[in-house]
């Protein structure tokens, strides 16, 4: 089909009478646009050129008088305002016991501190045997260093046993082929023991009996001293 | 009466009004149905007329006779055109391109829709509406008004090179639809 050789016209059409009502109606718009532009207040010759720079100068300067204008009556209100706000606040804040808030502080920095602490983990049961472990520990192995002149304890402490020897010595000399159970315990082995148990009254008496001798020689304590060097005990 | 006429109206201001009313008397029907084939419905294309001419009147102290007459009035007609399209386009949430209302308005003729025509007339338009907005407003012109390609240029303000292009696609386009249907 060849178009532009047969021509089509366009099928459109308006209503009756639409053209000559047309031109009236354009003309009321256009008179309707003509009056809204002069509804506008006429301004002076130049107003809108310096209006721009006006207003910028009035919003810089209005923060340096310190009284941006406010309706009418806007502080009466805002004092109301403000203390109904805060009632409805308190209203909305949970009560708490009377002296509260006094060292609420500390007992946070003192919880907020505990928390800090590192908390190293330990094997389960650790505590149950931990008291028996260091017993054992340093009533086993470790000696402690002997100190004469330090502790008034440790210096009778010392005087007993060295008592005690002379009593074993005696004996032994007396009795030469012992027949008691602890014969075979040597005496560095009973010394030890003995240093770390509390010595009793009935202890010594029981130690004593028949041997009262002992008690009324009068030792120094040069002699007890030269008596442990001799034997070997460290002081 | 002669466009000539109108301009030296123009020229003073005291007598913009009487050449707003020859434009009115002159233009009327030529821009109200170059607007309709763009707009293709009736109230669309009434509410653009008088858009157009709200707009001529305002402007009337900006045509400085640099172009004719009735090409400043078509380019503003064609503008205002499919400026409402674009809008009517965006209001219903359709691409740009999208002529399918322009299609229904054709299809489904109401009481108020304004058609009489036959069959091939009626082809046309909607072989019309398969081009775009561009195409379709050089068709118009040209195969309906018997502009020039100048002429058309000064409205659409594009060179006439492309204007040729344009009206020859425009034209293989509607042939093969009209082929095909």
């Amino acid at each position: 089909m060849n178009l532009e050789n047969s021509k089509i016209k366009a099928p459109f059409t308006v209503p009756e009478g639409y053209f000559p009502g047309l031109e009236e109606r354009l003309l009321s718009g256009v008179k309707i646009s003509v009056l809204s532009e002069l509804r506008r207040p006429a301004v002076p010759e130049g107003y809108f050129d310096t209006l721009e720079e006006q207003l910028l100068s009035t919003t810089r300067l209005a923060p340096l008088n310190g009284t941006p204008g406010t309706p009418e009556g806007y502080f009466d209100a805002l004092e109301e305002q403000i203390l109904s706000r805060v009632k409805i606040d308190g209203l909305k804040r949970p009560a708490v016991e009377k002296g509260y808030f006094e060292g609420l502080e500390d007992r946070i920095m003192a919880e907020a501190r505990l928390q800090d602490l590192p908390q190293a983990s330990v094997p389960a049961g650790y505590f149950d045997t931990l008291e028996k472990d260091i017993l054992a520990t340093t009533t086993g192995a470790r000696k402690e260093k002997f100190t004469l002149f330090r502790n008034i304890k440790v210096m009778r402490s010392a005087a007993a046993v060295a008592v005690i020897g002379l009593v074993a010595y005696g004996l032994s000399w007396n009795n030469p082929a012992p027949k008691d159970e602890l014969a075979g315990i040597s005496s560095d082995a009973m010394i030890a023991y003995l240093r770390e148990q509390p010595l009793m009254e009935e202890d010594l008496n029981f130690v004593l009996e028949g041997n009262e001798v002992f008690l009324t020689s009068e030792v120094s304590d040069k002699e007890i001293t030269s008596y442990l060097l001799e034997n070997g005990i460290n002081i | 009466m002669k466009d000539d006429e109108i301009i030296a109206l123009l020229g003073n201001e005291a007598t913009h009004e009487q050449a707003f009313r020859m434009i009115l008397k002159a233009y009327k029907e030529k821009i109200y149905y170059h607007v309709r084939k763009i707009v293709v419905d009736h109230d669309d294309a009434d509410d653009v007329t008088q858009e157009t001419f709200i707009k001529i009147w305002r402007n009337l102290d900006k045509f400085r006779g640099d172009s004719k007459l009735y090409t400043w009035l078509y380019r503003i007609a064609t503008n205002e055109a499919l400026t409402f399209l674009q809008k009517k386009r965006k209001d219903n949430s359709v691409s740009i391109d999208d002529n399918e209302m322009l299609v229904a308005s054709l299809e489904s003729p109401r009481s108020d829709t304004y058609l009489d025509g036959d069959e091939i007339q009626m082809k046309l338009q909607k072989a019309l509406l398969e081009l775009t907005d561009k195409q379709r407003v050089v068709f118009n012109l040209k195969y309906f008004e018997n502009l020039k390609y100048e002429e058309i240029a000064e409205i659409t303000e594009t060179s006439v090179g492309g204007l040729k292009a344009t009206y020859h696609f425009a034209v293989k386009k509607i042939e093969e639809y009209l082929t095909n249907h």
